[in-house]
């Protein structure tokens, strides 16, 4: 609240949307999503002169706005660096450079923990549960 | 052409009890903008038209899509939301005022729980919580559904009841969403259990008798509710409900 910086949180929440929408979106290159990260992380140090232009007690709507965009920060680098882990193309999500499904190596659930470093969180893999129904190539120009 | 701009007037104040003034914007124009992103713009550089530094606009928005309701304010003196307000389509300079209607809490956002706690005194929900499954519902026949899905499309917006003459402190008058609201429910096969309850809860004061059918509510409505249909509809069923309690004691 009383932090005497020159950053406006409004801009550098405008500067993620669009570093996060250029990189991290449908069509993803490895190349984009760590310069996301290398962003996020300049934008996670200016975080620290964030300065309010509202100083009041009062229904303080940038005050709630700012807390929570540190929270958006944490959350990009683990959409950009989970991304950056997995090479293949899943879902609605496309890499390029590899345009197949994974499932040997991928077919598993990403999880990410805070752990306050530089590096940023850590991610571990968990199986898929695929006892019931077995993985098939999505194919929409053939029937089952 | 030069760099086109958008002219902002805002009426503010800080807190419930400070006075109010008007703050003037002006903004560069972008293809497509509407209130709330303009506000947006203005939070990452408030400044006044004058040059003066000044404070991002407190208001309340959610979704964006005209379908949380939480938007609503006055938008060159009209109720209605804010996200679906294009620039485009407005008058400049583009006024902006908090509802009048209900109690401020800062610049553009007031507290609307007024028709929460109306909803909740005309029960406005289907009672089927229980510990065990009840299987599926009753069927609604087409024709039905026809009535009810404009009812259920109100995003409690309270648009109606900010328009409304006889919405205030001297009535104390539901307001029309919450009596739409009442016909829906009513209506619902499993929902209308609870009929009478909701019947009477209009039936006093404030209730629907208040109703003076000026008709700003259908007009400002942003779903385009029947709220003067389901008015007359649930005041024929008030009436049929006052005389057939009156004959029972």
């Amino acid at each position: 609240m009383n932090n005497e910086g020159t950053e406006n949180p409004f801009r550098l929440w405008r500067e993620l949307g669009v570093t996060m929408t250029e990189h991290a979106t449908v069509i993803r290159y490895n190349k984009g999503l760590q310069q996301a990260d290398a962003k996020i992380v300049e934008l996670l140090e200016r975080y620290k002169k964030v300065n309010l232009s509202d100083k009041s007690q009062w229904a303080n709507t940038s005050f709630a706005f700012a807390r929570q965009l540190k929270n958006m920060l944490e959350l990009s680098r683990v959409v950009a660096q989970g991304a950056l882990l997995r090479d293949e193309s899943r879902g609605a999500h496309y890499k390029p450079d590899f345009p197949d499904r994974n499932d040997e190596k991928f077919l598993k659930t990403t999880k990410a923990s805070f752990t306050g470093d530089a590096a940023g969180p850590k991610f571990e893999f968990e199986d898929v549960d695929t006892q019931w129904i077995k993985p098939r190539p999505r194919r929409y120009d053939a029937a089952k | 052409m030069a760099n086109r701009t958008v002219a902002f007037e805002i009426k503010r104040q800080a807190s419930p009890d400070a006075p109010s003034v008007w703050e003037k914007f002006e903004l560069e124009w972008r293809p497509g903008m509407n209130v709330i992103s303009s506000m947006m713009e203005i939070a990452t550089n408030p400044v006044t038209a004058e040059g003066r530094q000044t404070t991002p606009i407190t208001y309340d928005s959610n979704c964006l899509e005209e379908i949380c309701g939480s938007c609503a304010m006055r938008i060159n003196g009209k109720a209605r939301m804010a996200c679906s307000a294009l620039v485009d389509n407005l008058e400049q300079p583009i006024k902006l005022e908090p509802l009048s209607k209900f109690p401020l809490v800062r610049d553009l956002q007031v507290d609307r729980s007024v028709l929460f706690e109306n909803l909740k005194a005309v029960k406005a929900w289907v009672p089927v919580d229980g510990t065990y499954d009840l299987g599926s519902g009753p069927r609604v026949f087409p024709q039905q559904q026809e009535v009810n899905y404009p009812l259920s499309n109100c995003i409690s917006c309270c648009c109606c009841m900010e328009v409304c003459p006889q919405f205030n402190d001297a009535t104390g008058f539901v307001g029309a969403a919450t009596i739409a609201q009442v016909k829906l429910f009513n209506n619902h096969p499993t929902g209308k259990v609870l009929k009478e309850e909701r019947l009477r809860a209009l039936a006093g004061d404030g209730g629907i008798q208040e109703c003076g059918f000026a008709q700003n509510c259908v007009e400002a409505c942003p779903k385009q509710i029947p709220l003067t249909d389901a008015i007359s509809d649930v005041s024929r069923d008030v009436l049929v409900q006052k005389v057939k309690d009156f004959l029972r004691t």
